[in-house]
């Protein structure tokens, strides 16, 4: 329980924080450099996400295909 | 414990780097402005005073703060020390020694540059001349590290303490 908490805290968190990073730098006018932040924190956030989703698939593969 | 402790470690190092090159930026346009008033001041010393050049060096330095007025100390030093090089020779090296303390950018070092090799070459309105040529070179990148001040002294301040606190997210 706590360790999906977790996961959902930290994607908020980082979601929250690419957002102001990327409201900064454009308002300084870098919109390509604030682009690329979105982009690492979507992928950052991405690659956390895939690995949630590949232990749902585990799960699902256990309870039809174990015997 | 100890991972709050290194998590507000980081936070505080990202905010005091993000600070620093903040800093950097008004030191620029800072920097600049001293140097104007230091070749405001050897143009009165050419123009009324007729002072030999060291000596315009130490009025230079006695006049603006710290480190452009070191660069003009260490200048009438090159100039007094007896090795018989000429003012060029002397500005040219003083400046590549004072690249580190100084944060100017290559533009502003060709400004400078291309200043002294005119320096104690010609007679006095020439070398008025050459000042006020300097001077509005000068003012040009001033406007424009001031544009980049406001641009992006503020975004730097912000920056670091946002990424520090990516890192700690990433890291926690």
């Amino acid at each position: 329980m706590n360790d999906e908490l977790n996961a959902v805290f930290f994607i908020a968190g980082v979601g929250i924080l690419t957002a102001v990073i990327h409201t900064v730098l454009k308002q300084s006018g870098k919109e390509e450099f604030a682009h690329w932040a979105t982009l690492t924190g979507f992928i950052v956030i991405m690659l956390t996400v895939v690995s949630y989703i590949s232990d749902l698939f585990d799960k699902v593969r256990n309870v039809f295909l174990s015997h | 414990m100890t991972k709050l402790i290194g998590a507000v470690i980081i936070v505080l190092v990202c905010t005091v780097v993000g600070f620093q090159i903040a800093r950097r930026y008004a030191d620029r346009s800072r920097q600049i402005r001293m140097f104007v008033a230091a070749l405001k001041v050897l143009e009165t010393e050419i123009f009324y005073a007729a002072t030999p050049l060291s000596d315009a060096c130490d009025h230079m330095a006695s006049r603006v703060p710290a480190p452009v007025g070191t660069f003009f100390l260490h200048l009438s030093t090159k100039l007094r020390d007896g090795r018989g090089i000429t003012a060029a020779e002397a500005w040219t090296e003083t400046l590549a020694e004072h690249r580190k303390s100084l944060v100017l950018r290559e533009s502003d070092y060709g400004v400078l540059h291309n200043f002294g090799q005119t320096l104690g070459v010609s007679d006095r309105e020439d070398q008025i001349k050459h000042i006020h040529l300097a001077v509005s070179h000068l003012g040009t990148e001033e406007t424009q590290a001031r544009d980049d001040q406001v641009r992006y002294e503020k975004m730097w301040r912000s920056l670091g303490v946002l990424l520090g606190l990516t890192v700690v997210i990433l890291l926690y």
